[in-house]
């Protein structure tokens, strides 16, 4: 008699600081991640993630009594136990926060266990069964998110971030299904926090204005790297570091720096949304280069400890694209292999790989490649409920067959017209990479400002990153290894690129955007640097036949690839999202599945409000 | 009322816990863990 095996699910759940998230694994195989923020429209939703669930169980065709086990991201018994510590060491200039916090705390935050029960009943019925919940450390959960889904059976791992219960770096290595911790270095010492220490200081939104400040580093030069090195941050041979927190004064208090960093680097931080100047361009390049710095030093004793010659990357701090590449242009690992979630939302993730390989002690698959299945984890709509969306938006939309889709989108795109491209299931992550994307012509020289100003409405200094066939990666960018979570910055190949006047190399700041640096001046960086994305002959994503008949039609297999949103807005997850996103800004056109959407057609869209009211500047 | 009482006894728990425990760790245990710190090799805390 043949048994019936049942399938086996584990959830692996964020919430309560920022990035809320689900994910669910089916006997070890990722089968669903999904953010808050995409269903509530709230960017970085810290609340229960009860849209995510919901969609993530019918995605998998499940109940929640189905699931054995949810493993929560981190520790917050440890976590009060850091937070208490860290009173008692500040003293005084910690009073406010106190007093103010801890009665949340011990009321409240802490219960997690407690509230996530309540939150499933309130969510999910009475009747629903709540499975088991666990903790997993929020280190141990990156770097589960970063060792168990890679390609690699053995690897040295390193996760950099803000702060978790208490580590802020840690290094481990993974061999199968095991994940040991090597070092860590702990709060208030944070490189994550140092970075967001001058997002703050430079007038950004700190958890969010850190790829801003990455993205102004170039307009800058490092001229406050020895300033930093002296004063803020001591870094031993071996990488590891120590702030001086009389310069900060986010341990204890409401902000992250304080009056003597100010008075470090010539005044007050610069005020939200005003100009910006020679100094912030400085002070990002200043902190880039120290990040940058103290990463390769760390990359090479976690090197040497673990013997290891290929390296897993998340937290936070591996978003860092730029230092990234730099990591993999050194050399000191053979092959590196960054989370595409790095932050926390990833780290719903690594809780759930961590409960089933390290605490149910279950075998690692080995599938050929990474097992994130190109980071599409979410929602998906099939042709009848786009028809029904659009319908119900009084979308004026013609339905092309596939061939005809993708060469009129490549036509339109060659002839400079922006386009709304949603497709396949929803990326999981900060990155939009060919789901939910907005796309452009790499080639031609108005896109980065059209694209920043009309259509994200965003800060003229952001760059763009491009999206290649990767068969002809090598040929455009200096780039030797496949990108597909565009999360290495390399360079434009020389060859590629345009020789500056001697006018044009004196400007500096942001006139530094107005010269014309390569072939495909819309995706270079007035470094000669770009964010790459290589998409592979093996990928079943759309965009790489779009890219396809790009390449056919122009002779150029790039395209700028950015996030299907505007400024302040999560990345759009349904075709209604999509279609209001896409009526609100000056994008040409809009493709979902195989429907085109003209913008000179569409009625106006009906009871809108103005987005910069619906959402928070970031 | 009660928020008032809630603070009161916050701030009491802070200056006679807090304070006098964090004083003494300052005292005593942070100068000598940071000396022997700055002094070693490394920052690393290794498992």
């Amino acid at each position: 008699m043949k048994v019936l095996e049942l399938a086996s699910y584990v959830l692996g759940l964020s919430s309560g600081y920022h990035d809320s998230a689900v994910a669910l694994l089916k006997d070890g195989e990722i089968v669903s991640a999904l953010q808050e923020e995409r269903f509530s429209r709230i960017k970085q939703d810290a609340g229960f993630p009860a849209h995510a669930l919901r969609a993530c169980l019918a995605q998998a065709g499940i109940g929640l009594d189905d699931v054995a086990t949810i493993y929560y991201y981190e520790n917050p018994v440890k976590k009060l136990r850091r937070i208490w510590s860290t009173f008692c060491n500040f003293g005084m200039p910690g009073y406010a926060n106190f007093v103010a916090e801890m009665p949340a705390w011990l009321s409240n935050k802490v219960h997690v266990k407690r509230n996530l029960r309540r939150a499933l009943t309130q969510h999910f019925g009475a009747a629903a069964a709540a499975p088991q919940i666990a903790y997993i450390d929020h280190h141990e959960s990156h770097a589960a998110a970063a060792f168990f889904p890679s390609p690699y059976q053995d690897a040295a791992v390193l996760c950099i971030d803000g702060v978790g219960e208490q580590a802020t770096t840690s290094a481990w290595v993974g061999e199968g299904q095991r994940l040991t911790k090597l070092w860590e270095i702990r709060f208030p010492h944070s490189l994550g926090l140092l970075y967001s220490a001058f997002t703050y200081f430079c007038g950004f939104k700190v958890d969010s204005g850190e790829y801003k400040l990455m993205g102004l580093a170039p307009y800058g030069r490092p001229v406050y790297r020895q300033q930093i090195y002296d004063h803020l941050i001591d870094v031993k041979d071996d990488g590891s570091f120590w702030l001086d927190m009389a310069y900060f004064d986010y341990a204890v208090g409401d902000a992250m720096t304080n009056d003597k960093f100010a008075a470090l680097f010539g005044g007050a931080r610069r005020e939200p949304e005003s100009p910006l100047t020679r100094r912030e361009f400085d002070l990002a390049a200043s902190v880039q280069v120290v990040l940058e710095e103290v990463l390769l030093k760390i990359a090479a004793s976690v090197q040497r400890l673990s013997g290891k010659d290929r390296l897993c990357m998340a937290g936070g701090v591996a978003l860092n694209c730029v230092a990234n590449g730099k990591l993999l242009a050194s050399g000191i690992f053979k092959q590196i292999w960054v989370q595409p979630a790095s932050s926390d939302s990833g780290g719903a993730l690594g809780a759930a790989l961590a409960g089933w390989h390290t605490r149910q002690a279950q075998p690692r698959a080995t599938p050929r490649g990474d097992s994130m299945k190109a980071s599409l984890l979410g929602t998906s709509y099939d042709d009848a409920a786009v028809a029904a969306a659009l319908a119900d938006c009084g979308a004026v939309a013609s339905r092309l067959s596939d061939a005809a889709m993708l060469s009129t989108v490549a036509d339109l795109l060659s002839q400079g017209n922006v386009v709304g491209w949603f497709q396949d299931r929803m990326e999981f992550g900060p990155r939009a990479l060919g789901s939910r994307s907005i796309l452009g012509d790499a080639r031609n020289t108005k896109m980065q400002s059209v694209m920043n100003l009309k259509i994200k409405n965003r800060e003229s200094f952001r760059p763009f990153a491009p999206v290649v066939l990767a068969e002809h990666v090598a040929d455009w960018f200096d780039l030797g290894c496949a990108s597909p979570y565009m999360l290495f910055v390399v360079g434009v190949q020389a060859h590629q690129r345009h020789a500056l006047s001697a006018h044009e190399q004196a400007l500096s700041g942001l006139e530094a955007l107005k010269c014309q640096r390569s072939t495909i001046p819309a995706v270079t960086h007035v470094d000669y640097s770009a964010r790459v994305q290589t998409v592979g002959a093996d990928s079943s994503v759309r965009l790489r036949k779009l890219l396809e008949a790009f390449y056919a039609q122009t002779g150029c297999p790039v395209l700028v690839n950015t996030s299907f949103n505007v400024r302040g807005e999560p990345i759009v997850e349904s075709p209604l999202d999509a279609y209001r996103c896409f009526m609100r800004t000056q994008m040409d056109y809009l493709v979902v599945g195989n429907y085109l959407i003209d913008k000179q057609q569409q009625p106006a869209l009906a009871q809108d409000c103005d987005w910069r009211i619906e959402y928070a500047l970031d | 009322m009660k928020k008032i009482l809630t603070v009161s006894a916050w701030t009491l728990l802070f200056l006679l816990v807090v304070l006098p425990v964090g004083s003494l760790i300052r005292l005593l245990a942070d100068p000598l863990r940071l000396r022997r710190r700055r002094a070693s090799a490394t920052y690393f805390r290794h498992s």
